[in-house]
């Protein structure tokens, strides 16, 4: 039995409301080993996030599949049969891979903003690091873009455009979708422990977000004027480097500085306004 | 000897709070091998003292210190989810009170085992009754190994059996050098199993020390509590009646068994001197149950009681059956004047018992059935 007490000084040592012995771990060893169990717990709940989403419906997962499936079904249909737009090459899975992109950041953000206050009962019973909470709503949706990815390199295997740089591409599109979700993420929901009027907030700058996001239109073919606007938004550079993935199109790198750049920038000023409020989050949920 | 858990002059005021102090200058001690129990009405501060013990909580003001493994949470069973199994949530549950993968499996079966909760691990928890729950959680929360646990009303559900249970865990986890910090409203278990016992008023440290003299100051805190008897409106002390004894006992034998069983029948004997003249009153009486809290309250037909001088003693004696199931309970008892302007007696949890489990029963009542069945009649003859 260790004898050691841990200093916790209000505020400071406590903080955070890590968990309660890791006020200032000793060894290297001991800290490694208690990140590993902190790894594994956010891996478990993000799993449980997962899970949790369809857990009561029939199909189940499948759902993480159908769901964007029809909805790109219908916009080709409307886009392709309807106004016979045929400038998009492969537009179904263009529209489809834009979707499937565009939901995991939606979810994530909206999820994440909202999840310490969904959590509270965990917040104010369990001392775990508070940072947990977003973390595994982001490793949850990460869970179901990884079964949908299967489907997206399965139509482009389909569609003929996969390529050597497709694996390189994917994954750094994927970084930096995670990173900028997880971004938005912490900082939303630090501020929406406080300020509840947020989570409507981001619900419906998202909806209107969407149409901002080149999902279903191709912004090559926008006039320039437009076409520089709409490279501040941060997804734009992530669609680019996805379907460049996928549908062997040209990566757009000054969309893709702008999201890196936005993506650190976020998370340099949402984490440490996250560890200045989390001493507070089980006083507030 | 070190010391598992050292909090000075801690004080705790909620940000977004009404800007009120739920704690106040409070110390707080747990060595190794230490129980110790916090009591206190509701909103005394005692579950922000768990909070800020455990970490879930920062203080105001004061210091804290604390050993290097304790359990990080104040219930058990927090953070299970209704629609996933037993397994997902002890699996998902342990590794949240800081146990890593290896050991999740490594004590899993002990867990389920502990919480004897084998036959329904794979059903979901939304399917399991409050006792079930609980004792889920229970098994994980010990199942950590801490140094120090902290628990909040731990021992209020569950079935009496599991109740022995954990005690006896507890006590197992004491020999073991485990400090416990613990909220309990059940004061007989406090006074079985608790060294040291902390009182809490309106955020601030009324006393401490050996269970029963805390409890009985608790009991002459709750004196002044709001009344259990209707109607009458009590802003100050009640006085006028004293309760001298208060005993629910076999009507057989006098005494008082140590568990009941459904369907006895019982008789609740009170002892009542008048310090005041008193030629009339009116009675309330209130059954509790710990885990669905109150159970029945009613007032007796008075009419009969003859009007009392001051210094006068009188027993008054309530037949009854136990048609209970099984749990613990407590009889509160109080008077008013007749007109109900003047609160003379108020005593809750004048007694308190245990009915035991009757095999094959659920719910909240047990109802004393009886059962027969008629010969069978012969099937008339077909020719």
């Amino acid at each position: 039995m260790t004898q050691t007490l841990a200093d916790a000084r209000p505020g400071a040592a406590v903080g955070e409301g890590g968990w309660p012995d890791e006020a200032r771990p000793r060894h290297a060893a001991a800290v490694w080993h208690r990140f590993v169990q902190w790894v594994d717990l956010v891996r478990v709940l993000s799993v449980k996030n997962f899970r949790q989403r369809y857990l009561r419906s029939k199909l189940g997962v499948i759902w993480a599949l159908v769901q964007p499936l029809a909805q790109a079904a219908v916009l080709s249909f409307v886009f392709l049969k309807i106004f016979k737009v045929h400038r998009i090459p492969h537009y179904p899975l263009y529209v489809l891979s834009g979707i499937m992109a565009w939901q995991f950041f939606q979810q994530g953000v909206v999820g994440g903003t909202s999840s310490i206050v969904d959590n509270a009962g965990l917040v104010r019973k369990v001392a775990v690091p508070k940072i947990t909470f977003p973390l595994s709503v982001v490793g949850g949706v990460l869970l179901v873009f990884a079964l949908q990815l299967v489907v997206l390199i399965a139509g482009a295997g389909v569609s003929g455009t996969l390529a050597v740089t497709t694996p390189v591409l994917l994954v750094l599109s994927l970084m930096v979708e995670v990173v900028l979700t997880l971004g938005f993420a912490v900082l939303l929901c630090s501020l929406h422990v406080s300020f509840r009027d947020i989570r409507f907030l981001v619900e419906s700058t998202l909806l209107m977000a969407f149409y901002l996001t080149p999902v279903i239109y191709d912004p090559s073919r926008l006039p320039p004027s437009y076409r520089s606007l709409l490279r501040w938004n941060p997804m734009d550079g992530v669609l680019s480097l996805e379907r460049a993935a996928l549908l062997a199109r040209s990566v757009d790198w000054t969309a893709v500085s702008v999201s890196v750049i936005c993506a650190v920038v976020l998370l340099a000023i949402g984490l440490p306004i996250f560890r200045r409020q989390a001493g507070d989050f089980a006083d507030l949920v | 000897m070190t010391l598992l858990l050292e909090g000075r002059a801690l004080s705790k005021r909620y940000r977004g709070g009404d800007g009120s102090f739920a704690l106040q200058d409070v110390d707080v001690d747990v060595h190794p091998g230490e129980v110790v129990a916090i009591v206190g009405r509701n909103g005394a501060g005692k579950s922000t003292l768990l909070k800020l013990a455990c970490g879930v909580t920062t203080p105001t003001s004061g210091t804290l210190r604390r050993a290097q493994r304790v359990a990080p949470l104040i219930e058990v069973g927090a953070g299970f989810h209704a629609e996933l199994s037993g397994r997902e949530n002890v699996s998902v549950n342990a590794r949240l009170l800081g146990m890593s993968g290896r050991q999740v499996k490594r004590r899993f079966d002990e867990i389920v085992d502990f919480a004897e909760l084998g036959h329904v691990i794979d059903r979901p928890v939304k399917e399991y009754s409050s006792g079930m729950y609980m004792r889920l959680g229970f098994a994980v929360a010990v199942h950590t190994d801490p140094e120090l646990l902290l628990v909040d009303e731990v021992l209020a559900v569950g079935d009496l059996p599991f109740q022995v249970k954990c005690l006896d865990r507890i006590r197992a986890m004491r020999a073991d050098g485990v400090g416990i910090l613990f909220v309990s409203h059940n004061l007989a278990a406090v006074a079985d199993i608790a060294a040291r016992c902390l009182l809490l008023e309106a955020g601030r440290l009324e006393c401490e020390g050996p269970p029963p003299e805390v409890i009985a100051a608790y009991h002459k805190a709750l004196e002044r509590r709001v009344s259990t008897t209707d109607g009458a409106r009590v802003t100050d002390v009640p006085a006028g009646l004293s309760l001298l004894d208060a005993a629910l006992v076999s009507p057989l034998t006098g005494e008082t068994p140590v568990v009941w069983h459904p369907s006895d029948r019982a008789e609740l004997r009170l002892r009542l001197r008048a310090d005041a003249e008193t030629p009339a009153m009116v009675l309330g009486i209130q059954v509790n149950s710990e885990s669905i809290g109150l159970c029945q309250r009613w007032h007796p037909d008075t009419s009969g009681v003859p009007p009392l001088r001051q210094g006068d003693v009188i027993e008054l004696r309530f037949g009854l059956t136990l048609s209970m199931s099984a749990g613990g309970y407590s009889i509160d008892v109080a008077a008013a004047s007749s007109d109900w302007s003047r609160m003379l007696l108020n005593k809750p949890s004048s007694v308190s018992f245990a009915i035991a489990n009757r095999s094959g029963s659920r719910g909240p009542m047990d109802l004393d059935w009886s059962f027969a069945a008629t010969a069978p009649e012969p099937a008339p003859l077909t020719s």
